[in-house]
């Protein structure tokens, strides 16, 4: 198993959970290619479509309230007139095509940080095995950990569910090792569900990357996607978003969101609608202490917030506050440690080394890498590796 | 703007350094007593004696120190300030503090400091300074060192402490075994010096401060856990020593030993160890790392048989530094390519094992058939075998007669002589020949009679090729 270990830190951000599901504002980026078929103040309710994107998604509002469309800084922005939304239970039956539909209608995509939508993963061929990611592999995230101890019986009916609806044989929710608690929860749930298997994974980065989880609990390697060997991955969050659509026509406005690190003041788990400016929920929690760098995501693969644009979206696990780093680059010593533990197996260094040399380059594969940061976090002379690695990616693409 | 990750690990290259010269520490104070301390003690040398081998490290590293200074200050016209934050980065201590370990006891100072200047300025520096030389500078030093003075140090005594010289003065145990071409009995290659143990410990002639194989183990273990060195390199080349000798020594009916006094001579362990896992000087990828060490086994072992290199580590790692880059090539190869260059790379590999494996019986035959021996007669009766043979002695042939029954020599008469009569008196006196035929058994543990040396080695040879010929002695 290649990877690294790194320092948990969960417990930082486990002591509390809050709510900021009131936002006065709600910020919905819209690309280039996608569509917006409202038009401009219109009022909207919660869960009211507003377009779609490129990928097939719809755009939905996460809020009530009045819609302004900036269309110079490519926004959808809606005030909130708080008015509440409720949402029943209910038990109704799907096919698998009726599923499809219900969960690309509810906006439902990868909430582990990849953000792909949903129904094209389970769309394909005939899947039968499901992995459901709770690995959380990066430091300080419990978001995941946090919505599994708030649902884990609906999670797992949604489990068994899933596994009806697209005849799924086998399904694994994969844990990180040493997690009592988490363990000792979802064993005692699914003990009434036989084919739905709890599996510990090695306290590793990044485990929660598909191809290792593939790897670890199926013994089998793919090339481009999981499905090649009929197996899906999904990330618990999604599992449950996925619950919600089916059991209450819910569809994907909001999540839990981890404020942590050593600067954040206030560290905690927060639901929060998607679109909100991250700023506010910021304040919202206390902030964060001086000389800090704001990070969107985890702390290996994150990147740094624009604390006057970016909002919460479907896949950000959450927001850390981690003291500024002032390291000084070094010369690389070509101690190999780069590449000993890339988990794609290239040569991180050498790509450095040749990143102007096509040909070389050609040989060295950077499209491999998966940007998991290993190379830079583990490199002695702190040499941004992985940025250089990024460079080369994109000269490949180029040619 | 900073890009992640925003954690990073809690290591540095200073901390790896660090670690390295920890490591290095219990062999700069077994240097100190090897060679300083124990010949003072046992009064073979004097005060300063004693404080030579520190003084050596010392010298080397204020050389290379300044060596570095000198390169910032008067070639890239560096301020004060400048020069001292390049320094901190730099590690230009390291130069002059292997190269302090690999030179000969008799190093004179003054060479010292050009070795240590031709390294650090010529090895390191000029290349681009610390991470970007292609040769390991500390080589490269004592490479010069040993080609432009080697001859005039060996005349000062090259690689004897005072002790040494006084005790064991005859060679290195790997000049010692270039001697016989390399192959040779226990008694010949590793009783002059000891035991394998005296092997093990370091206490043998050799370069300061790499004969303890003990505590390059040591070494090597602590650097390993630590994860400074890159552990494969000196597992693999060691190991491929070890089984080429062990082949070899196989060839020649040489025993486990064979290949143990080969892995602990020469510097091996230290040159793995310390040498070849420098970092900047050697693969990055582990199938790079893995060839690398492999080839590095395989050119010591053809620098020790068929060169007059006895050591060969040295020439095998500056000649394996040249390659790294191609054999990072072949090592960063992905999926299908690795094994289009494999079935070459392991033909190679095959081949030059091949190789050496055919020299080294030649050798080993050549070595058998002495051609200093010839045999005259031979004549089978019944039981016994009676060969009439000559072997060169001091003055021109001996001629001798030996009657063999069964597995064993039953009498040896010399039939003509023109040894100077005086030694060959000696020889004569001694009942040499008796005792000889006493000891056939384990004929190459007799001495041969100093003073007569030439005369009396001639007949334990002639006994030792008729016992070959017959098939009774290896
Ligand atoms: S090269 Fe890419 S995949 Fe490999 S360690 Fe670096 S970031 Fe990770
Ligand atoms: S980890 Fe850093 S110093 Fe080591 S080889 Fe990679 S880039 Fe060079």
């Amino acid at each position: 198993m290649i990877g690294v270990s790194l320092k948990k830190k969960k417990e930082i951000s486990l002591k509390k959970v809050e709510y900021y599901l009131d936002p006065s504002y709600v910020y919905l980026p819209i690309a280039g290619e996608d569509i917006v078929s409202i038009t401009d103040k219109s009022v909207v309710k919660e869960g009211t479509l507003l377009g779609r994107k490129k990928n097939g998604l719809p755009i939905l509002s996460p809020i009530s309230g009045v819609v302004t469309w900036r269309q110079d800084e490519e926004i959808l922005q809606i005030e909130n007139n708080h008015e509440k939304k409720e949402y029943k239970e209910k038990n109704t039956s799907y096919t698998k095509e009726e599923f499809l539909s219900l969960i690309k209608e509810a906006g439902i995509c990868g909430m582990g940080g990849a953000g792909f939508p949903t129904y094209l993963k389970y769309q394909n061929a005939k899947i039968h095995t499901l992995i459901v990611n709770a690995v959380e592999c990066e430091p300080y995230i419990t978001a995941d950990f946090a919505c599994i101890m708030e649902n884990a019986l609906f999670i797992i009916k949604t489990i068994a569910s899933l596994m009806d609806i697209l005849e799924i044989k086998e399904s694994f929710i994969a844990i990180k090792a040493k997690e009592p608690l988490l363990k000792e929860k979802l064993i005692t749930l699914t003990s009434t569900y036989p084919k739905v298997k709890v599996v510990e994974v090695p306290n590793l980065y990044p485990m929660g990357w598909e191809k290792s989880l593939v790897r670890y609990i199926k013994h089998t390697d793919y090339k481009k996607l999981p499905i090649e060997k009929g197996i899906v991955v999904s990330n618990i969050s999604t599992i449950h978003a996925m619950g919600e659509a089916l059991y209450k026509e819910k569809p994907l406005l909001e999540r839990i969101v981890t404020f942590s690190g050593e600067k954040m003041k206030n560290p905690c788990n927060v639901h929060v609608k998607i679109g909100t400016k991250i700023k506010e929920i910021l304040d919202y929690v206390e902030g964060v202490e001086e000389n800090s760098d704001i990070i969107m995501g985890g702390p290996m693969m994150g990147k740094i917030v624009d604390l006057d644009h970016d909002v919460i979206l479907p896949s950000t696990t959450s927001i850390l506050a981690l003291p500024k780093q002032n390291d000084q680059e070094e010369a690389c010593i070509k101690c190999g440690k780069c590449t000993e533990n890339c988990p794609s197996k290239i040569a991180p260094a050498l790509i450095r080394e040749n990143k102007n040399n096509p040909s070389a380059l050609k040989r060295l594969n950077p499209n491999a890498c998966i940007e998991c940061g290993i190379c830079s976090y583990i490199c002695p002379s702190k040499i941004k590796v992985r940025d250089a690695v990024m460079e080369a990616k994109k000269e490949r693409r180029k040619q | 703007m900073n890009t992640g990750p925003f954690i990073k690990q809690n290591n540095t290259t200073g901390k790896m350094m660090k670690n390295l010269f920890l490591a290095l520490l219990p062999l700069l104070i077994f240097t100190f007593y090897k060679n300083g301390l124990l010949p003072f003690i046992k009064g073979y040398a004097t005060f300063y004696g004693m404080m030579y081998p520190l003084l050596l490290l010392l010298v080397g590293i204020i050389t290379s120190y300044f060596s570095e200074y000198f390169y910032f200050r008067v070639l890239k016209h560096q301020t004060k300030v400048e020069i001292k934050e390049e320094l901190r980065h730099s590690f230009p201590i390291f130069p002059g503090l292997f190269l302090s370990l690999i030179v000969p006891y008799n190093t004179p100072l003054l060479l010292m400091v050009f070795a240590s200047f031709i390294a650090t300025f010529f090895g390191k520096m000029l290349y681009g300074g610390f991470g970007h030389n292609l040769f390991n500078p500390a080589l490269i030093g004592c490479f010069f060192l040993l080609t432009m003075y080697g001859g005039y140090i060996a005349k000062m005594g090259g690689y004897f402490n005072t002790l040494e010289m006084d005790t064991v003065s005859f060679a290195t145990p790997l000049s010692n075994a270039q001697g016989v071409d390399g192959i040779g009995s226990y008694a010949t290659l590793v009783a002059p010096y000891g035991t394998l143990w005296d092997f093990f410990l370091g206490t043998i002639p050799g370069a300061l401060g790499e004969t303890s194989a003990l505590l390059c183990l040591c070494a090597f273990f602590f650097l390993s856990f630590k994860r400074v060195i890159k552990w494969k390199i000196p597992a693999f080349y060691i190991g491929t020593v070890f089984l080429l000798t062990l082949c070899i020594g196989k060839a020649n009916g040489m025993g486990l030993w064979y290949p143990c006094f080969q892995v602990l001579s020469g510097g091996l362990f230290f040159g793995a160890i310390f040498m070849a896992t420098d970092p900047v000087t050697s693969p990055i990828t582990s199938i790079g790392q893995v060839l690398y060490a492999i080839f590095l086994g395989i050119s010591t072992v053809t620098c020790r048989y068929l060169t007059p290199l006895p050591e060969g580590v040295l020439t095998s790692i500056l000649t394996l530094n040249l390659f790294v880059p191609i054999l990072d090539k072949i090592g960063s190869m992905q999926g299908i390519a690795i094994k289009k260059v494999a079935v070459p790379l392991l033909a190679c590999l095959f081949c030059s094992f091949l190789l050496i494996q055919n020299v080294c019986l030649k050798y080993a035959k050549k070595d058998a058939t002495d051609s200093n021996f010839q045999i005259i007669d031979k004549k089978t009766m019944g039981k016994e075998t009676t060969y009439v043979v000559t072997q060169k002695g001091n003055g021109g042939l001996i001629k001798i007669e030996f009657v063999l029954e069964g597995q064993k020599i039953k009498t040896m008469k010399v039939l003509e002589e023109h040894e100077t009569d005086a030694y060959f008196q000696m020889v004569m006196d001694a009942a040499y020949i008796d005792t000889l035929l006493q000891n056939q058994e384990k004929i190459e543990e007799v001495d041969t009679i100093s003073g007569a040396t030439i005369s009396s080695k001639a007949l334990k040879k002639s006994i030792m090729n008729v016992l070959k010929e017959e098939g009774i002695l290896r």
